[in-house]
């Protein structure tokens, strides 16, 4: 007899488990390019989709914000629910 | 009399002595680390072939199977005609990216360097290649006597004598240079297999940076012949590589991923392998056939598609909302050879036993990754309708296979074509109609037409099938 899952939602759940979707939104006073990890990946204020891991957010030039850049891990995100992260104006 | 004795003598020796001596052709050194030469996707022209319809074409393996399969497939996007902006153009022209493998990187490699030539009815693709058997000619150069006393050197292995019957047959002596000269799309992404990492190795700069090499040096039959270096029949082929000696500078993705092996495992190991063509003892490169790590040419195209990390990368440019339609035609010529051990209980032979060994990890890996792609694609388009911010795309997944074929005695029949570079004519003209077939009654190819033109400004969420 094989084995019989107690949860039926658990094998899709593992399944899905293999596409690294995550969802992040920069917030930033104007519509700025996003880079990730030195390559233009998205704009401010719009969610956008990187893969599961530790990723280095910075605005490019010019360089009128702060921090000037932040690395965050980024994981258990939905695309309804982007992680946040705050750039601010300086 | 005598003295013309002497020169012959004099020249046998002289060419006993250069042949005792053979050695593959030296990959050149990259001189300087420049992320802006090189052949890479971001340095070519667009020619009015704009990311907006972004058409990825992936080419399996499968020998002369495959190539005129894909050319078919070819054959028929050039007949297709969309509207972009106003303006018709044929699918052909919109395609951005070829991935290949084995068999397919003929017909990919050919169309890259040569364009529309490919096509000529009677011209070089098909009188050297297709119709040719090319097999034969692989193997009667190992009865030529010189021959042997340059596979006498253990840096001269059959895979050279197979680049060299290429570059007489189709390529001459074009490089990389060429196509990073030319500039034009598509992309090529010719696939081969890094025997000791066991991971995917593509002819593209990118790859090449890591270890100080320099593709442009590389004859475009070097890179073909990699990627159908079929193991045992060829030896493996050798790149030279040079880490550390050109001031490459590691990607930020890397450091970021080697903290994240708990969370995104395949990220992790990617940052590895990065840093293995790194390693100062990594004086050489050994390359089999493409089919050992993807044997449908899709894992590259599949990491553009759900990774920032890599150039190009079609997750980024959905990101910079570049692309509104994109489409992902998987060409894949795998053949079902009838098996008889199941009608006997003696114990199949050795050969058999190997076969399996050798094709069903294969044919199961390909199969997860054709399942990874559909999953993908089924991911974001269920996010874009949770989060109607993201950037809004259109989706098409078209796949051409023989298990397509509705009538069962044909399907089989296209199963049961061998894999070779010699087939019968007939076989070939047979395939290449079939190629044409199964992608002009793609239901997600009448899909995508239906849809009219593509305009500058995005849709709505849409996914096919």
């Amino acid at each position: 007899m094989g084995f019989v899952s107690a949860h039926p939602i658990a094998p899709l759940a593992t399944c899905t488990e293999t596409v690294m979707d995550e969802f992040v939104k920069v917030i930033f006073p104007g519509e700025r390019q996003v880079y990730v990890d030195g390559n233009p990946c998205g704009f401010t204020n719009e969610p956008f989709q990187v893969q599961t891991g530790t990723h280095t957010f910075h605005l490019g030039a010019p360089w009128n914000y702060q921090p000037s850049s932040q690395t965050v891990r980024v994981t258990g995100t939905l695309a309804p629910l982007p992680m946040i992260i705050v750039f601010q104006l300086i | 009399m005598r003295a013309r004795a002497w020169r012959l003598a004099v020249v046998a020796l002289a060419a006993f002595l250069t042949a005792g001596c053979a050695s593959f052709p030296e990959t050149g050194r990259l001189d300087k680390y420049d992320p802006n030469k090189g052949y890479r996707y971001e340095l070519l022209e667009a020619n009015g072939n704009d990311d907006e319809l972004f058409v990825v074409l992936t080419f399996s393996g499968g020998g002369t199977r495959a190539a005129a399969f894909s050319y078919g497939v070819l054959e028929e996007l050039r007949k297709t005609t969309v509207t972009i902006n106003g303006e018709r153009r044929n699918l052909l022209e919109e395609v951005d990216l070829i991935s290949s493998i084995s068999g397919g990187s003929f017909t990919a490699a050919y169309y890259g360097l040569r364009g529309d030539e490919i096509f000529q009815e009677g011209g070089r693709f098909q009188r050297n290649f297709l119709y040719r058997d090319v097999q034969g000619e692989l193997f009667g150069s190992l009865f030529n006597p010189y021959n042997w006393l340059r596979l006498a050197s253990p840096e001269f292995g059959r895979i050279e004598l197979a680049t060299e019957l290429y570059q007489e047959l189709l390529f001459d002596n074009a490089t990389f240079r060429d196509l990073e000269r030319q500039a034009r799309k598509p992309y090529l992404m010719i696939n081969a297999t890094d025997m000791t990492k066991g991971s995917r190795f593509t002819f593209v700069q990118p790859q090449f940076d890591p270890p100080c090499a320099d593709l442009a040096t590389v004859p475009i039959a070097r890179a073909v012949a990699a990627s159908s270096n079929f193991p045992i029949a060829f030896t493996p082929l050798a790149l030279n590589s040079y880490p550390g000696s050109c001031n490459y500078t590691e990607p930020p993705w890397v450091k970021n991923a080697l903290n994240d092996l708990d969370v995104n495992p395949r990220r992790y190991y990617s940052a590895r392998l990065l840093r293995t063509y790194q390693e100062k003892n990594r004086g050489y490169i050994h390359l089999l056939d493409g089919g050992v790590a993807d044997n449908i040419g899709l894992r590259g195209p599949l990491t553009s598609l759900t990774s920032g990390d890599v150039t190009p990368s079609i997750l980024n440019k959905l990101n910079n909302k570049q692309i509104n339609k994109l489409v992902v035609i998987v060409v894949d010529a795998k053949n079902e050879t009838p098996n008889a051990a199941d009608q006997s209980p003696s114990a199949p032979e050795l050969p058999a036993v190997v076969k399996s060994i050798a094709t069903v990890p294969l044919d199961n890996y390909s199969f997860d990754t054709l399942e990874l792609l559909q999953q993908v694609f089924r991911e974001r388009d269920k996010n874009q309708r949770l989060q109607p911010g993201l950037h809004q795309v259109e989706i098409y997944r078209i796949y051409i296979g023989f298990d397509q074929i509705k009538d069962e005695a044909e399907r089989a029949r296209f199963f049961s074509i061998a894999t070779s570079f010699d087939l019968p004519q007939e076989q070939v003209g047979t395939l290449r109609r079939k190629g044409a077939e199964l992608l002009r009654q793609s239901p997600c190819l009448k899909a995508l037409l239906e849809t009219g033109s593509v305009p500058k400004q995005p849709g709505a969420s849409r996914l096919c099938p």
